[in-house]
């Protein structure tokens, strides 16, 4: 009966520090001409030693990096150091997808219809991912060493559930940027839900990376 | 004899599959076309007549093509490819038409490098992008690429290096050079010279003979009477390597450019058994391909160049054009060619040898996918050409129009 009670405490203050202890932060990125920029990578980073404590604590998340009509899809993923990337081949063809960048390389042969083995990244930063098969093919997997981040959307949006009264460092990064650019950064902390706002003010490159409307008659 | 040449070819095919199954993975696809090919009655010169045209004086049911395309990657980075048709034009005959290595390592971060080794096609033009190195749009090719696929092919060594731009600074411009050594083209040329253009979609294979009209200029006894009225088209006559250097550019997949330099640096003064010169064939080739948008693309292609034979006994200069609309949307497939081509003697020993020609083409095709296996389509080409080396025939005309009409069942696997 009292181990009940205690559960039944223990639960109440489970579910009460997952009410209180989180908030959810909604981000926008722009470009420095202030048009919402997709496919920005927004990662934040805890400062305090209990907010590091409760990064650790959260599960890896795996990820994916498909190829889908000989094109990569989606063209940026980001994931956490330590997690698992996957390479799916949604096409009828072999893929050879390969990196030769300095913090990560590796070279995977992936059937037709087929799951590539995983591969997980120690560092973080840039990567850069191409296909040996098909040359127009460009990926790019941007490494984080923190639980929270995201991707934004058509819209230049993303929303992230945050522990709530931290203070976090901010870092954004675009495939467009310059290579040698980092991106844009900052700190904000963090009470209740709220907005950020994030203009890149780096100029961003072309962006020629994707060739969406190609067809049989252009792999020669 | 010809069964067991096709038996045998498989035999090889086959064995090559097998060789490196344990390590490889091999694909084998097929294509078999059929039609109908309403012709006028031009002979056409694989009949001995002058007609430029793959058909003449037909009105029958032609098995075009038949191939197999094998596939084999003997190593992550190393892959066999070979194309074995079928042809029963001029005769039943099977053999390679490609037969090639590549190996493409994955070596330095910016620039990709390929090499290639064996009997293959330089990738001049973009109106054969098909398997077997067949065309989707139009199927009689354009009279550029009918020339390369019965005179040309690199039986040699070729290295391609590409700069990719999205590795440079996100640049939208692709640039690759390519340069290659090869041997046995030393006949290139021949066929130009007396049939000129021609506008078919015939390739030569392996060991295969390509006959011309029987022109009395050649006839034993003549000043070229050593020359045979047929080709060899892969026949190494004096020993010497030839060599060609191009440059591609591609922006986006939007725009692609692609121009080469090619020089068979045959010895012309060299005769071969079986009346076979060695050509001294060189060329300039710029082809150009734009994608207005997801249906709609332009293909073109302009060549210029000049062949010789013997100690100056024919000389002749040659160019050619093309340009293709090609609109697609879903199964439907439309295209349109215009061809504009021409043959110049330049040399002045023997008169009879007439080599001067020109003409123009139009051709229209529609093709219908039905599904993946199956594809049907109708093509109509019309032509008027000029060959001075006809009026060696009495009473043939020099200008000629020649029109065909051919109904196409197409199966693929």
């Amino acid at each position: 009966m009292k181990n009940l009670l205690y559960i039944t405490l223990g639960g109440l203050l489970l579910v009460a520090s997952l009410v209180v202890d989180a908030a959810q932060l909604k981000i926008t990125v722009h470009d420095n001409q202030g048009a919402a920029l997709k496919q920005a990578v927004v990662s934040l980073t805890p400062t305090s030693a209990a907010g590091f404590a409760a990064a650790k604590k959260q599960p890896l998340r795996k990820a994916e990096l498909a190829q889908r009509n000989k094109q990569f899809d989606p063209h940026l993923i980001a994931v956490q150091k330590g997690a698992p990337v996957e390479f799916p081949n949604f096409d009828d063809i072999k893929h050879q997808v390969y990196s030769l960048s300095a913090i990560k390389q590796f070279d995977l042969v992936v059937k037709q219809g087929s799951v590539s083995k995983s591969v997980t990244f120690e560092k973080s930063g840039v990567i850069d991912v191409g296909c040996n098969v098909h040359d127009w093919m460009s990926g790019y997997i941007y490494v984080v060493d923190t639980p929270y981040f995201g991707v934004t959307d058509e819209n230049g949006q993303l929303v992230l559930d945050l522990p709530d009264n931290e203070t976090l460092n901010w870092q954004a990064w675009h495939p467009r940027l310059d290579a040698k650019e980092s991106g844009s950064h900052g700190s904000l902390t963090l009470k209740a839900n709220q907005d950020l706002m994030i203009t890149l003010t780096q100029d961003l490159l072309p962006g020629y990376d994707q060739v969406d409307d190609l067809d049989e008659f252009d792999d020669y | 004899m010809n069964i067991k040449a096709f038996k045998y070819n498989i035999a090889i095919l086959l064995a090559f599959s097998g060789t490196f199954q344990v390590a490889a993975e091999t694909k084998i696809r097929g294509l078999v076309q059929a039609q109908f090919v309403a012709a006028d009655e031009q002979q056409s010169y694989l009949e001995h007549g002058t007609g430029l045209l793959r058909y003449g004086d037909d009105n029958k049911v032609e098995l075009a093509h038949a191939l197999l395309e094998l596939n084999t990657d003997i190593t992550d980075f190393v892959k066999l490819h070979a194309v074995l048709n079928h042809t029963q034009s001029p005769e039943s005959f099977t053999n390679f038409s490609q037969l090639s290595l590549r190996y493409k390592p994955i070596l330095a971060k910016k620039y990709r490098w390929q090499f290639k080794a064996g009997m293959f096609y330089p990738q001049m033009g973009f109106e054969n992008p098909d398997i077997g190195w067949l065309s989707p749009y139009n199927y009689t090719n354009s009279a550029i690429s009918s020339w390369i696929g019965e005179e040309m092919r690199t039986i040699g060594a070729e290295f391609k290096v590409t700069r990719l731009g999205r590795l440079h600074g996100s640049s939208p411009h692709n640039l690759s050079l390519v340069g290659s050594f090869f041997k046995g083209n030393d006949t290139a040329g021949t066929i130009l010279a007396w049939r000129g253009w021609g506008l078919h979609d015939k390739q030569s294979l392996l060991n295969e003979t390509i006959p011309f009209a029987r022109y009395p200029s050649i006839a034993p006894g003549q000043d070229l009477g050593k020359q045979a009225a047929w080709v060899e088209p892969f026949r190494e006559i004096d020993g010497r390597w030839g060599y060609y250097i191009g440059a591609h550019w591609d922006y986006r997949s939007k725009s692609r450019l692609r121009y080469y330099y090619y020089d068979n640096n045959a010895d012309e003064l060299v005769l071969a058994r079986g009346g076979q010169y060695a050509w001294h064939t060189s060329f300039h080739s710029l082809a150009w391909q734009y994608r207005f948008d997801k249906h709609w693309r332009l293909l073109s292609q302009y060549l210029n160049g000049t062949t010789a034979m013997g100690p100056k006994a024919v000389i002749v200069d040659y160019n050619a054009w093309y340009m293709m609309l090609n609109y697609k949307s879903g199964p439907h497939l439309f295209s349109a060619r215009i061809d504009d081509f021409k043959t110049i003697d330049k040399d002045s020993l023997i008169p009879i040898d007439n080599n001067n020609g020109d003409g123009t083409a139009l051709t229209v095709s529609y093709r219908y996918k039905l599904n993946k296996h199956w594809q049907l389509g109708i093509e109509n080409i019309y032509g008027q050409s000029f060959q001075a080396s006809r009026a060696q025939f009495a009473g043939a005309d020099t200008d000629i129009d020649q029109s065909q009409f051919m109904a196409v069942v197409q199966y693929r696997f």
